[in-house]
């Protein structure tokens, strides 16, 4: 199984404890990781600005260091879900994961030796939620489940708590967290507050842009609470 | 006109009202989510719905056909019209014949999208909304924000003093039901005397003819069976095959819109009562054009249940008015492009593509998938501002060259940690409601050559 | 060209895609128990409810809800509706009832005038226990050949929460809805 690791541009640049912990964290469970050095971006921050067109050579980009995998790994849902609907390549799209998803479907991870005795607020990310559906969504009238949940049951001490409207949106949305910046804001905020309630002392996703957004507006107000990735809960010792 | 962008900021800057607003129309959308959940075939219906629509849209021109000779034969007169200004016209010149200066309208989205109320008033007819929350806003001379609940950016105290102002309600009396019986009182008096009646269609049925329309108030019907002249306009893409498959849409729309179990009233329209002229309009403006699009076809298979209003976090948050179009919310950014790419351009990234709209549509229209393709389509067309290509076209340069990348994500952390003056001030939309990222010491990469 | 001709070639002119109809719809659980399930959605919509064997044994509750009030009960038709504005009570049949949402199947042979069940101040509807289906599919399985030239299901009194969301007994249409299950 040659597994490969997809480090996002903005988790390369702002948030390599990120990658690190999903790293540290797959080679704990016994795979070997690869880490294509040439690796830049998914191509989804013009895609979603309606600008598919231009990534032609960040797709080409992307296979070039890709293309030889089984598996391509990376912690962040909405990349991955930009990777395995638009990327030209089938085999890159039928070969792309995203962390949690590959470590309950391909992994069958069924033990951790992780350890967060915290209280966490879940917030679940829309791209991973609904577009890669590592959860049940509320709109459907469906069995409920959630693969970040599961991996959480694995970890000692930790307490996790949904917030009320379980899977809201944030309010990130890519460019439109400055384009719309009033709106993208007052989602965040809305959604903090709702974490906030529930008295937990992280909030933590499967997405960094997610989280990105809602620590700026934790931080501009000056909270305690700090946001963290999932996989930084799943590879704490 | 403002932007959505820029409308809604201004929407926001009341955040008393904001809160209100999101919260009121979570509580609909909370509502369609337990009666939606009481019904186990919900997903099934759904289905059974988005594929009826599929096959309606696919022999669309068969069905409108065999409507139009059956709803003839119920003795309906049936009137083709390419785009609003004949609808319009059609409408004035029924109007016309019958003498009628004051007629009265039930809620029609389609007469919003012609600007029917402009056309006749221009013509010196007086059109008078009836739905409650319609008669509202054009007292105010506003348009519905909602094409469900179109006061519902009011407060009791603002319909409060407009009531006062139009109908002489006392001053500070803010109470719903006494303004609703004000307003029932007041409309009374036009459905008694009213010749000429102006209803939507909810759906045509094909195989017999005839049309439903559904209402909670009452009002479609109070202006139908006392006027001598019954006009009902709808799209084209309202059609159903059969009646049966009523039983499908009318299971799904009032769940969807209000988390009813049925609205209060569904009316069959088959024919006219005796001595009653009674009056199709069979409207295309635009959806054929939509039709032969691949990629936004199946926006018309819309019910306008308003599900997708209700759920969106962004429509919450900023009003219908931001989206300066007749049908606001997620489905509107879609189906605004249709009619003017350049005046709605800013509709299709008004959204975080969540895609909470296109779990909640009863008809499974793709919604958000159809707001990224219109963002492609757009932006192909070259209505993008001058410096997003710009900034576009750099990334992707950067993008496509590792090195370069490196490179500059390597002065950016430089300059957030030795600099951030840079970035940390108000020409960054990011900063002025939220800090910046940290940034590390080293990038991933650099920390993983090190490593090895 | 009319309009006609140019919206049906528009849309002649587009690719033939086959496309078929799904088929008739059946709901997944046939109810055990239609005259409650009927009871318990017509309280969901705000209708008022009365077990009564026949029309006389109504009649007393009937005049203790809607007293001193001018009740009208004959079907013969009225060809001006205008002339029923005065009718404080309107006693109509309806045909059959569907249990999933309280909804009542009226059809304008057995209404004095289309708009009588709309212009009266109050309303009520006689319908037999044994003519409830359990949902919309039953109903127009039932009414399938039937055809009226107006009818309507019919549920609850009429409403509107246009201010602020609350909701509102009588907007336009009847104030109150009275179901008598005989
Ligand atoms: S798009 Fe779907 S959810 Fe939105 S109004 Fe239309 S039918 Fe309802």
């Amino acid at each position: 199984m040659r597994v490969a690791l997809f480090v996002p541009c903005y988790v390369d640049q702002f948030y390599p404890q990120v990658a690190v912990a999903t790293l540290e964290l797959l080679e704990k469970l016994g795979v070997e990781v690869h880490v294509p050095s040439n690796q830049t971006c998914c191509g989804q921050p013009m895609a979603n600005a309606g600008f598919a067109s231009s990534t032609e050579g960040c797709d080409t980009n992307f296979f070039k260091n890709f293309e030889g995998f089984d598996y391509i790994v990376g912690p962040t849902g909405s990349c991955i879900l930009h990777l395995k609907e638009h990327h030209p390549s089938e085999k890159i799209r039928s070969s792309v994961y995203e962390i949690c998803e590959f470590l309950v479907d391909v992994l069958k991870v069924k033990s951790l030796s992780a350890n967060f005795p915290h209280k966490i607020g879940l917030h679940q990310s829309c791209h991973g939620q609904r577009g890669l559906r590592l959860s049940s969504m509320t709109e459907l009238n469906e069995a409920p489940f959630s693969k970040l949940a599961q991996l959480l049951d694995l970890v000692k001490g930790v307490e996790y708590v949904y917030p009320e409207r379980a899977d809201e949106c944030c309010g990130f949305g890519g460019t439109f967290c400055v384009t719309e910046e009033a709106v993208s804001v007052r989602m965040g905020q809305d959604r903090v507050e709702s974490h906030l309630k529930n008295e937990i002392e992280f909030i933590v996703g499967g997405d960094t842009s997610c989280l990105m957004h809602m620590e700026g507006i934790l931080k501009r107000q000056g909270s305690k609470v700090q946001v963290k990735h999932i996989v930084e809960i799943l590879n704490h010792a | 006109m403002l932007n959505h962008a820029e409308a809604s900021e201004k929407f926001i800057e009341d955040a008393e009202r904001t809160t209100w607003h999101d919260e009121t129309l979570w509580f609909v959308r909370s509502k369609r989510d337990k009666v939606s959940k009481l019904l186990p075939e919900w997903e099934a219906l759904r289905e059974q719905a988005s594929l009826i629509k599929d096959h309606t849209l696919a022999n669309l021109g068969q069905y409108l056909i065999e409507f139009e000779s059956n709803a003839q034969k119920n003795g309906i007169k049936v009137h083709w019209a390419k785009d609003a200004q004949e609808h319009n016209e059609i409408v004035h010149s029924i109007i016309s014949k019958h003498g009628g200066k004051a007629l009265v309208k039930s809620k029609s989205m389609l007469t919003e999208e012609c600007h029917l109320n402009e056309f006749l008033t221009k013509k010196g007819v007086e059109v008078v909304d009836t739905d409650l929350g319609e008669r509202i806003v054009q007292f105010r001379n506003e348009v519905p924000s909602h094409i469900v609940l179109p006061a519902i950016h009011l407060k009791k105290e603002d319909v409060g003093e407009t009531f006062h102002e139009f109908l002489g309600t006392p001053k500070g009396n803010k109470d719903p039901q006494f303004l609703t019986e004000a307003a029932r009182q007041h409309l009374r008096g036009y459905f008694l005397g009213a010749n000429v009646a102006i209803t939507g269609v909810n759906f045509a049925v094909a195989e017999t003819g005839e049309f439903v329309v559904c209402t909670n108030e009452g009002n479609a019907d109070m202006g139908a069976h006392l006027a001598k002249v019954h006009i009902a306009c709808m799209g084209i893409e309202k059609m159903i095959p059969k009646r049966k498959d009523l039983g499908v849409f009318l299971r799904l729309l009032a769940r969807s819109a209000t988390g009813q179990l049925i609205t209060t009233y569904s009316s069959h329209f088959a024919k006219p009562r005796k001595g009653q002229e009674m009056h199709i309009i069979l409207v295309d403006n635009g959806r054929t054009r939509q039709l032969a699009r691949d990629e936004f076809r199946n926006s018309l298979k819309c019910i306008r249940c308003a599900a997708c209003f209700n759920t969106c976090p962004v429509y919450r948050r900023s009003g219908g008015h931001s989206y300066h179009q007749p049908v606001a919310g997620p489905i509107g950014s879609i189906l605004a492009p249709n009619f003017d790419k350049s005046a709605n351009v800013d509709l299709p990234f008004a959204s975080t593509l969540c895609g909470s709209c296109s779990n909640v549509c009863p008809v499974k229209i793709n919604i958000h998938e159809q707001l990224w393709f219109w963002r492609q389509d757009l932006m192909k067309d070259g209505l993008a501002p001058l410096g997003k290509s710009l900034s576009m076209k750099g990334m992707a340069f950067m993008f496509s060259n590792p090195t370069i990348f490196k490179m500059a994500g390597y002065m950016g952390r430089l300059v957030m940690r030795f600099a951030p003056f840079i970035v940390n001030n108000s020409f960054n939309p990011w900063f002025k409601q939220r800090e910046m990222p940290e940034a590390p010491k080293e990038s991933f990469q650099s920390w993983y050559k090190n490593r090895k | 060209m009319s309009s006609r001709s140019e919206i049906l070639g528009a849309i002649q002119a587009l690719e033939k895609r086959e496309i078929h109809h799904p088929g008739d719809f059946k709901s997944y659980k046939a109810t055990q128990d239609l005259v409650g399930d009927f009871k318990n959605s017509l309280s969901i919509v705000g209708a008022i409810c009365i077990e009564a064997e026949n029309k006389q044994k109504a009649e007393a509750r009937l005049s203790e809800i809607y007293p001193d009030l001018l009740r009208y009960t004959s079907h013969d038709v009225v060809t001006n509706g205008l002339e029923l504005e005065a009718v404080d009570v309107l006693e109509i049949d309806g045909l059959f009832g569907v249990a999933e949402n309280g909804a009542i199947w009226l059809s304008d042979q057995f209404l004095p005038n289309r708009v009588a069940p709309f212009i009266c101040q109050h309303l009520v509807i006689y319908v037999a226990k044994s003519e409830i289906v359990a949902t919309l599919h039953e109903a127009y399985e039932r009414l399938d050949g039937h055809y009226a030239d107006f009818a309507l299901f019919l549920s609850g009194p009429s409403k509107t929460a246009d201010i602020e969301q609350s909701l509102v007994i009588g907007a336009h249409g009847a104030r109150s809805l009275t179901i008598i299950l005989t």
